[in-house]
């Protein structure tokens, strides 16, 4: 192989990983900047934050739920189907319902659906809002009147966010478990009490701190790449549509890759604990 | 909260992008109690001498002095109660879109606890009942035409009665009647002591007459280094 080619392509990778780096310092910094900008504004009460932190609650969680009804529904239901149709075939007991639901819905795809369905809904309207206000220069105007953007318009709706995407994954799961239940009650005909206690069994302490840590940072993540992109828009509306790609593009690549590392660490840990690792 | 009595632009470098500069060593002091039109060599650079002074742009060298105080590097928080003195018409733009006309005048009030609301409207109505906009106060920004947008762009910088007043072409878009209210409103405002320091951009000459007391033209580098 061309050694001048190999060069290249590992200038490329470090460039790209520098880049990754910077972008994920730049992201932290816009988090510090916001909650210290709000802790030092003594003009801005809790009242002027409250009522941007609700608007956002309103807009992102309370408006997203009929769609998250619908795929948590579905979700549940075709875990449940497709799982014990599987799980019948290797002759595993019924009490193996609880077990997939837990570890599908609650640990992974209850997470990571809501994130995906709140980064297509609010995230790209938070990043284009900060967009349209950066280039028709309204975060100027704040500005102006001594009103700072970061703890006016950032930190509300990061704060707003993450609440949003905690009450939305934690709706998902009810949701998603309620849905499981009723295919296993039509389809194979087992009680409510089973179901119930066949979740209780599967349920562990740590799938609460799991469930914190996962949201939680999504609506971290999702909210702080979309304000941090909204606000990179410099003089023109035609940059909005730009900032907005890029806002789901990193919002979904960082939320991806967070679940992972702290799916595998979780893993890890179970595993540690029985003794295998 | 600190009264500007002094203001002073040192050795300013600024570029736009790299390698675009249109300041290099730049530097002025605003005459005190004098309406004054700024003029830069070659034309661009007015406006953004006026959003340095605001606080919206930091120069990438030199300083911006207030009171003795280099404010160029201070933080939002440090430069705040300066900022407060600051009055900044902007040339386009500037009104919060999902906020009234009427919201957007009475926000610094509100948000600094400086009146309450019902006492912010009731100030900001009062001043506002010779223009135009007074009829669609309550009403977006979207909804008005540009000369009233205009005209609420313009007010909200006198509301706070600033000691440094920035005006971007002022006078684009307004009527006779407008600009002639706002004219009187500032009169009146230097004569109880606030306004003390004004600078206009306008390139209609004829609009600012009998406004301007001095042209203050301003070189974009000193000449020793313009001819090296």
């Amino acid at each position: 192989m061309n050694p001048a080619f190999l060069l290249t392509a590992v200038d490329r990778l470090g460039a790209r990983l520098i880049g990754v780096v910077l972008y994920t310092y730049e992201v932290f910094l816009m988090v510090y900047l916001s909650f210290r900008a709000t802790l030092f504004d003594q003009a801005q009460g809790l009242r002027t934050i409250f009522g941007v932190v609700s608007a956002q609650i309103y807009f992102t969680a309370w408006q997203a739920l009929p769609v998250i009804t619908v795929v948590a529904c579905a979700t549940g239901a075709i875990v449940i189907m497709q799982s014990s149709f599987q799980m019948s075939l290797l002759g595993a007991g019924g009490d193996i319902v609880g077990k997939v639901l837990v570890i599908a819905i609650i640990r992974e795809i209850g997470p990571l659906l809501t994130a995906l369905i709140v980064i297509a809904r609010s995230g790209t309207a938070v990043a284009s809002e900060l967009g349209t206000l950066k280039a028709n220069r309204e975060i100027e105007a704040l500005e102006t009147m001594g009103i700072n953007p970061l703890s006016y318009i950032v930190f509300p709706r990061i704060l707003g966010g993450m609440l949003s995407v905690l009450c939305l994954a934690f709706f998902f799961d009810i949701t998603a478990l309620f849905g499981g239940y009723l295919v296993s009650a039509l389809v194979q005909d087992r009680p409510f009490y089973f179901f119930v206690d066949s979740l209780a069994a599967a349920f562990q302490f740590e799938d609460m701190w799991l469930f914190l840590l996962k949201n939680g940072f999504s609506g971290l993540i999702i909210f702080v790449i979309s304000c941090s992109q909204g606000l990179k828009v410099k003089q023109s509306l035609h940059e909005v549509p730009q900032v907005t790609s890029k806002a789901v593009v990193n919002s979904l690549a960082y939320v991806i890759a967070f679940h992972l590392i702290v799916s595998l660490l979780f893993y890890l840990n179970q595993l540690s604990r029985l003794g295998v690792i | 909260m600190n009264v500007i009595t002094r203001v002073e632009l040192k050795n300013i470098v600024f570029e736009y992008q790299p390698g675009q500069t249109i300041f290099d060593g730049m530097g002025f002091e605003v005459p005190a109690h004098k309406i004054c039109r700024l003029h830069t060599e070659g034309g661009p650079g007015k406006s953004t001498i006026l959003r340095m002074l605001a606080g919206l742009v930091s120069p990438d060298d030199g300083e911006i002095v207030f009171n003795n105080e280099v404010v160029s590097n201070m933080s939002f928080e440090e430069f705040r109660d300066y900022r407060l003195r600051v009055g900044y018409a902007f040339d386009t733009g500037g009104l919060l879109s999902n906020r009234s006309i009427l919201n957007n005048l009475t926000l610094p009030f509100v948000y600094h606890n400086v009146l309450r609301l019902d006492q912010a409207i009731e100030y900001v109505e009062e001043f506002l009942k010779d223009y135009h906009v007074f009829d669609r106060r309550h009403e977006l920004p979207a909804a008005v035409s540009g000369g009233m947008r205009k005209e609420a762009c313009v007010l909200r910088s006198l509301l706070l009665d600033p000691d440094l007043l920035l005006l971007d072409e002022p006078f684009t878009g307004l009527s006779d009647r407008s600009k002639q209210v706002f004219v009187d409103q500032l009169v009146k405002r230097r004569k109880s002591g606030a306004c003390t320091h004004v600078l206009v951009v306008s390139d209609k000459i004829e609009s600012l007459t009998g406004l301007i007391d001095q042209e203050l033209y301003i070189e974009s580098k000193p000449a020793e280094r313009a001819v090296a």
